[in-house]
């Protein structure tokens, strides 16, 4: 018993003096002369390959300031999540409260999106800026006023898909396999606006959990008669997806998701090439073709870090670097709930690697959106040939959910 | 009908994982009452040692070989250094098997990413069989891996039920007390059934990982499939362990393949009605 009561108060002593420490180190960031940005980054499950690439991209928009701005320091907390909702709320809630940051960068998937965008309704005093995550309800529904993306959301990406899908291609009936969460939701019901408008019909669908290790069963699912078939997979799920796909012999063109080709699964090593060749897909990330003085100095700067274009790296970098243009906009002024700095995102405008950028009302960008088709590079290798560009692409005030025949997007 | 077919065969190809993921768990249990809660941990490890080794020697067989007999040892190490002492205290070893699984997932995220693994499967067995007249091919590692799960379940019941350390083995399930009364070494037979046992779910991890993906969260996955297997089919009977693996198999694929949105509920509705009118398991044996 006295063994016992020894260590009961030890533990209320170890307890008062960590929550001690806590009062005492807990620093007000700016009266240090800091600014401090939370990092949500799901470098864990199923995006785990492309998730580095976003913080490839805030390096490099980083870089180009010296990471100060009017004499403060730019101080980056990084916390991983794993995709899923839960965990990037607890890892939200842990920056803001426990590190006190001004500002939360992220997250990466469309659901993290979601409910981090609900989230900041609680937190008026911090900003945030989304990375990657791209649902559409994240702003087209009662948008929060302290939320932004500077990037389109996954219907703005697809739009125009449908469109070549059935008047280039030819393409009548087409059955549908994406993950099941609020991103290919969106990512589809962009692509079947376009595609039954025009004419087309979708014959089946089929909506596996995000982090499916096992498509066997579906790909055998697939109608055999239609015309192609819509891939709204991405990361590990696409690569999986698409290597089965090879095994089983399917030999039905593909219709991409916005991250079913994307650059991080071209350059996985799994055997996909008769599964990707030819496929189709719509998204923020411009053909090889592309050359603007901003995209060819975005390219070195990718290759002298390691990589390429990708979704990640691209929408990484246009996000950051919009965080950190305001940031610079009002000399690092953050008082006044930072009124200032959000006025001047509210109406920020430039001109990105990827085409010029501005903001809509809700706080989401109005971006440049391309169309491209997966060809051979001659070497082995993939290349991107473009098909269509549109500019300006604004988002809609349609929220999707799963679409299993055209009658869900009439 | 291609459908159809196609996840028959899926199911029973993954039936054939399951059996080989949930022996291991099933043969420990059968004779030492320990519920390792470690296994999908162990399962991991040995995906991630077989993909080391195979990506380093260009070899799938010495991958599968050291991904078993790592797990061997390193199962026998944890039964010898933590689990021994407490091997009759269920609530203890429940904790302890859960405290590796909690810190091997933690040391396997910081060691190897959080990306998700394949690994190669060998050249003279990653064809696709064209199977007439469906206009789909069937990748025939799949089926290499039901046959090495006959191959073990066939070895492990002669092994069992023919010989004399089977013998012993049934007889210890039974009564331990008695056995060791009779001048046989059960600590020395426990040893080598957690060192067996280890080595199959080692061997179930090298295979495993190579016919899907694998990466963080998949030890939780496996865990609840063997749990799923042996509840299903009767802790500590092996019999119990092909049938469960067959009805979690087939049953889940087919739930995916025809209701994907509905397939853990199916899954786990077939648990509930075990658990609800049999108890015990299929075959297992009433306590």
């Amino acid at each position: 018993m006295k063994a016992q009561r020894i260590s009961r108060t030890a533990i209320v002593g170890v307890v008062a003096g960590v929550l001690a420490a806590g009062l005492v180190t807990a620093p007000s960031s700016q009266a240090a002369g800091t600014i401090k940005i939370g990092y949500l980054n799901a470098t864990i499950g199923p995006f785990a390959g492309g998730a580095p690439q976003i913080t490839i991209g805030l390096n490099i928009a980083l870089k180009e300031i010296k990471s100060t701005v009017a004499g403060k320091k730019i101080v980056i907390l990084e916390e991983a999540t794993d995709a899923t909702p839960q965990l990037a709320l607890e890892k939200a809630k842990k920056l803001i409260e426990k590190d006190k940051v001004d500002i939360l960068f992220g997250p990466l998937s469309g659901d993290e999106g979601v409910a981090i965008a609900r989230l900041s309704k609680k937190y008026p005093k911090v900003t945030f800026i989304n990375t990657t995550g791209s649902a559409s309800e994240a702003t087209n529904q009662s948008p929060s006023k302290n939320f932004f993306r500077f990037h389109g959301d996954a219907a703005q990406w697809s739009g125009g898909v449908g469109e070549i899908a059935y008047k280039t291609l030819g393409y009548k009936k087409v059955a549908i396999i994406a993950d099941d969460y609020s991103f290919p939701y969106a990512n589809a019901g962009g692509f079947a606006t376009g595609f039954c408008k025009a004419g087309g019909t979708i014959v089946a669908a089929q909506w596996p959990a995000l982090g499916t290790k096992d498509y066997s069963s579906q790909i055998a699912a697939l109608p055999k008669d239609v015309d192609a078939i819509y891939a709204g997979l991405g990361g590990a799920d696409a690569v999986q997806f698409l290597k089965q796909a090879v095994q089983f012999g399917l030999k039905k063109p593909l219709i991409g998701g916005a991250i079913l080709v994307d650059g991080t699964v071209l350059g996985s090593k799994a055997d996909i090439g008769d599964a990707v060749l030819n496929t189709i897909a719509g998204g923020p990330v411009p053909d090889d073709s592309y050359s603007t003085p901003e995209y060819d100095k975005f390219k070195a700067q990718l290759k002298a870090a390691g990589t390429g274009p990708n979704i990640f790296s691209v929408l990484g970098y246009n996000s950051a670097k919009s965080m950190l243009a305001g940031l610079v906009a009002v000399k690092g002024d953050l008082s006044n709930n930072q009124a200032a700095y959000r006025k001047v995102l509210s109406t920020l405008k430039w001109n990105t690697p990827t085409g010029p950028l501005s903001m809509d009302k809700n706080r989401n960008a109005i971006v440049s959106n391309f169309i491209y088709q997966v060809v051979s590079d001659g070497k082995g290798g993939f290349a991107t040939k473009s098909l269509k560009r549109q500019d300006k692409v604004a988002q809609g005030t349609k929220v999707f959910g799963r679409v299993n025949t055209c009658a869900d997007v009439k | 009908m291609t459908q159809f077919i196609f996840t028959f065969l899926n199911g029973l190809t993954l039936a054939g994982l399951y059996f080989l993921v949930a022996s291991g768990l099933t043969l420990i249990f059968g004779l030492m009452r320990v519920i390792n809660l470690a296994h999908g941990a162990f399962y991991l490890l040995a995906g991630y040692v077989s993909w080391t080794i195979a990506d380093k020697t260009d070899n799938w067989f010495y991958g599968a070989v050291a991904g078993a007999l790592t797990l061997g040892v390193f199962g026998t190490l944890v039964y010898v250094l933590l689990l021994r002492k407490f091997q009759y205290e269920e609530l203890r070893v429940a904790l302890i098997t859960l405290g590796v699984s909690l810190v091997l997932a933690q040391a396997m995220l910081a060691i190897f990413g959080g990306d998700y693994y394949q690994t190669n499967s060998p050249e003279s067995v990653s064809f696709s069989v064209p199977i007439p007249g469906l206009g789909l091919s069937y990748p025939f590692f799949r089926i290499f891996v039901l046959i090495l799960a006959i191959i073990v379940a066939v070895g492990l019941w002669v092994f069992i039920s023919k010989t004399r350390y089977g013998a012993i083995i049934r007889a210890g399930v039974d009564d331990t007390t008695m056995v060791s009364a009779l001048g046989i070494n059960v600590q020395a037979v426990f040893i080598w059934i957690f060192f067996l046992g280890s080595v199959l779910v080692g061997f179930a991890g090298s295979v495993g990982g190579t016919t899907n993906s694998f990466g963080m969260g998949t030890d939780g996955d496996y865990l609840l499939f063997s749990l799923q297997v042996v509840i299903i089919g009767g802790l500590g009977s092996i019999g119990g362990v092909a049938i469960g693996s067959f009805l979690v198999g087939v049953i889940g694929q087919f739930a995916t393949g025809y209701y994907p949105t509905f397939a853990g509920i199916i899954t786990f509705a077939m648990l509930i009605l075990i658990l609800a009118f049999r108890p015990q398991g299929i075959l297992g044996k009433k306590q």
